[in-house]
C-alpha cells in the first residue's frame, strides 16, 4: 500500500481493478494524477503485469521521479515491465485525431505484453492529450467506447485519467458514459459499477454489476463488438446477466436490438431482478430471437458470481 | 378494411346512478360489439366487473375482463398498458372497451391524474378505430368530477339518451388545466441531489427507504427502477441533475424528482414504444407501469415528478 490516500482515486481503488476493467478516473491536478499513476504502477508490479503509462501533462522523466518519490521500485523484476511514454505521439502522431490508428496503437501494446509473456497489461493514460481543438467531446466519447473492445477479453485493463480542473463538465459526463465504471470520489469499498467480459464458450458477454445511464455507451459498444466478432452466426450470442444487479429500460432496449441484429438471436442467461422487470414491461421478451433463462435470486442480490468461463468475479 | 381513411374514435361517458343503469348502459354495448365481431375489453373496478361478468353469462369468456383498480391503479398507465395494449393486440380491427378509471375511492391526490388521463385518451386515440365507454357514477362521485367528464368526453350517455357534450374541449388544453403545482414535500422528507455520478447511490437511498417503509423486495426493486428512470431523465434532459426527495404519506412511500427540464409532450409515458425501437422514450412509460400513482407538474422553469408506491 502506498502512502498518502488520494482525494479521488484513493488508496484501494486502483488495487480493486482486474484485467478487463476500463475505468474513467477523475483527478484534481498534477499531484493527484501522479499519485494515481504511482498506485497503478505499483499494483501492476505486484500482479506481474506489464504497465504502460501514457503521460501528457507531465513529461515521462517527471512521472518517473514522482514514482520514485512515492517509493515505487524502479527495478522491475523483468525488463520492459514498466514503460512511461508520452501520450501525444501515441494518440496524435499524425497531428490529427484518428481513432482507428489509436486503437491499433493500444492493441499493439496488448499484443506485445502477450508476446513477452506477461499475464496481462495495465494501461494508464493521462487524457490531457485530448484537450484542445483536435478532439471534440462526442468524438472522444465514441473513441473511448471503441476502446472497450481492447479490454473485453480480459487481457488488459485501462485507467483513463481526466483532470477535472482542465476538462469541462459536459465532456466529462459524455466520456463517463463510454466507460463501464468511473471513479469520481474516494470511497472505501469502491468497486467498478460494471464489469463487461467477452466469453468464448459459449460465445457472448458476461455483465457483472449495474448498467445505467452512466455506462450506457460502453454497454452499447460492447454489444456491438460482440456481434461484429461473432465466430458462428448460427449460434445465439449468450449474455450472462446472473451478476447484473441493476439494468434500466435502455439496457433492455439494447439487448432487444442485439437479439434482432444477431442472425441467431440472443440467449440471456440468469435473468432476474431489474433486468427481468424491464424486459417484461417493455415487451422485449416478446421479440423474435430472444431466449431468456431466468433464475430466482435470494433477496439482497449477489455478492459474487462465477463467470461463464469459470472466472470468479467478486464484485 | 381501408387503411387510407381516418378511422373514427368514439369516446362517450356513461352517467349511471345504480347497478340497473350500469348494466343497461354496458351490457348491450358489449353484446353489440361481440355481434359486430369486434374485440371487446372491460376494465372497471372489481364489484362492477362482477356485475358485468354475471350479466354476460357464457359470453363473459369472449371478453377480456380486467379489474381497473389493479390494471389501472395508476391512471398514467391506463392508456399504454390497458387501452393501447388491447388495441395494438388487434391490429386492423375496430376495438370496443369499457374503461372506468374514476371510482368513489379515488383520492384527491389521484384525481388530477385521472382527469388528465380521461382527456388524453382523445389525443392518444385520435384517428384510431376504437370505441371507449367510460362509466361515471353520478350518485357516488364528487359532482365536480362528473362535470369534468363533460369536458373530457365528446359524447354523453345516460339511461335514456345520447348527446354531444357542449363542454367538450381540446384534450391537451384540458389536461394542461390539471398540470398544477404539487404541495411541497414534508420537512421531514429525506433529500438527495442526484447526477450522472450518483445514480447508483440514489437507487440505494431509495431502496433503504423502501425497506424501512416495509415494502416487499420486489416492490423495492420496482421503486428503485422507477427512480433510476426519473433520475436518468433529469440527468439527460433536466439540466444534468435532479433533486430527489423521499417520504412516507399514509400508506404510500413517495419519491419525487425535481429538475430544470420541461416535459413538453403531453403524451409522454403514455404511448408504448416498440421493443425494437432505438433508445429513448421508455423512462416515463416504465415509471407509469411500476408505480401506483404518478403526478407531474411541468413548466418551462422545471419539472417535478412525484411517484407513489403503496406499502
Amino acid at each position: 500500500m502506498l502512502p498518502g490516500g488520494g482525494r479521488v482515486a484513493g488508496s484501494g481503488v486502483v488495487e480493486q481493478l482486474q484485467l478487463g476493467d476500463h475505468v474513467c478516473a477523475f483527478v484534481d491536478g498534477t499531484d493527484d494524477r501522479l499519485r494515481v499513476m504511482a498506485q497503478a504502477v505499483a499494483a501492476g508490479l505486484d500482479s506481474g503485469h506489464m504497465v504502460v503509462v501514457l503521460t501528457e501533462a507531465s513529461p515521462p522523466v517527471a512521472v518517473q521521479a514522482a514514482l520514485q518519490r512515492r517509493g515505487v521500485s524502479f527495478e522491475p523484476t523483468r525488463p520492459g515491465q514498466v514503460q512511461i511514454l508520452p501520450a501525444r505521439p501515441a494518440h496524435l502522431s499524425t497531428g490529427r485525431f484518428e481513432p482507428s490508428r489509436m486503437l491499433d496503437c493500444l492493441a499493439g501494446h496488448v499484443e506485445r505484453a502477450d508476446a513477452e509473456g506477461f499475464p496481462g497489461l495495465r494501461l494508464v493514460g493521462d487524457m490531457a492529450w485530448a484537450l484542445g481543438e483536435l478532439v471534440d467531446a462526442e468524438g472522444l466519447a465514441d473513441y473511448e467506447a471503441q476502446v472497450n473492445r481492447l479490454y473485453l477479453d480480459g487481457r488488459a485493463m485501462g485507467v483513463c485519467l481526466y483532470d477535472r480542473r482542465v476538462f469541462d463538465a459536459d465532456l466529462l459526463r459524455q466520456v463517463t458514459r463510454a466507460h463501464p465504471a468511473a471513479v469520481t470520489e474516494a470511497v472505501s469499498g469502491w468497486t467498478p459499477l460494471l464489469r463487461i467480459r467477452r466469453t468464448t464458450d459459449p460465445y457472448g458477454l458476461l455483465l457483472v454489476g449495474e448498467s445505467d445511464l452512466s455506462n450506457r455507451q460502453a454497454v452499447a459498444a460492447a454489444l456491438d463488438a460482440v456481434l461484429v466478432a461473432q465466430p458462428d452466426p448460427c449460434v445465439p450470442i449468450v449474455v450472462d446477466v446472473a451478476g447484473l444487479r441493476f439494468a434500466d429500460g435502455a439496457t433492455a432496449a439494447l439487448l432487444g436490438r442485439l437479439a434482432l441484429r444477431g442472425p441467431a438471436g440472443v440467449h440471456i442467461v440468469g435473468c432476474h431482478g431489474a433486468l427481468q422487470t424491464v424486459l417484461d414491461r417493455l415487451g422485449v421478451t416478446q421479440l423474435p430471437g430472444i431466449c431468456i433463462t431466468r433464475v430466482a435470486r435470494p433477496a439482497g442480490g449477489a455478492t459474487g458470481h462465477p463467470g461463464a468461463n469459470g472466472v470468479e468475479m467478486v464484485t | 378494411m381501408s387503411t387510407a381513411a381516418v378511422e373514427e374514435f368514439i369516446h362517450p361517458a356513461l352517467l349511471y346512478g345504480d347497478a340497473g343503469e350500469y348494466l343497461a348502459g354496458t351490457v348491450p354495448f358489449i353484446r353489440d360489439g361481440l355481434a359486430a365481431g369486434e374485440p371487446v375489453a372491460v376494465a372497471v373496478p372489481g364489484p362492477n366487473l362482477q356485475l358485468i361478468r354475471d350479466a354476460l353469462g357464457g359470453d363473459a369468456e369472449r371478453v377480456l375482463l380486467r379489474d381497473m383498480t389493479v390494471a389501472g391503479r395508476n391512471p398514467g398507465r391506463i392508456i399504454p398498458a390497458v387501452l393501447l395494449a388491447f388495441a395494438d393486440a388487434h391490429p386492423g380491427r375496430r376495438v370496443r372497451v369499457i374503461g372506468e378509471p374514476i371510482w368513489a375511492g379515488r383520492s384527491p391526490t389521484e384525481y388530477p391524474a385521472c382527469a388528465q388521463h380521461e382527456a388524453l385518451i382523445n389525443a392518444a386515440f385520435a384517428g384510431r378505430a376504437a370505441t371507449i365507454l367510460c362509466p361515471y357514477n353520478t350518485e357516488l362521485l364528487d359532482p365536480v368530477w362528473v362535470d369534468d367528464a363533460y369536458r373530457t368526453h365528446p359524447v354523453m350517455l345516460n339511461r335514456t339518451r345520447r348527446w354531444d357534450s357542449p363542454q367538450y374541449q381540446d384534450p391537451v388544453a384540458v389536461a394542461a388545466g390539471f398540470n398544477r403545482p404539487l404541495p411541497a414535500p414534508p420537512a421531514a422528507a429525506a433529500t438527495f441531489t442526484v447526477d450522472l455520478y450518483t445514480l447508483s447511490v440514489a437507487r440505494s437511498v431509495v431502496a433503504e427507504h423502501g425497506a424501512r417503509a416495509g415494502l416487499t423486495t420486489e416492490r423495492i426493486g420496482q421503486l428503485a427502477l422507477a427512480v433510476a428512470e426519473l433520475a436518468a431523465n433529469a440527468v439527460e434532459h433536466g439540466g444534468g441533475r435532479g433533486e430527489l426527495a423521499v417520504w412516507t404519506h399514509e400508506d404510500h412511500l413517495v419519491c419525487q424528482l425535481a429538475d430544470t427540464g420541461h416535459l413538453t409532450d403531453p403524451l409522454a409515458g403514455r404511448i408504448p414504444v416498440p421493443p425494437d425501437a432505438p433508445n429513448g422514450g421508455r423512462g416515463l412509460l416504465l415509471v407509469n407501469q411500476l408505480c401506483d400513482l404518478v403526478r407531474i407538474h411541468t413548466t418551462s422553469d422545471g419539472t417535478t415528478v412525484r411517484i407513489y408506491v403503496r406499502r
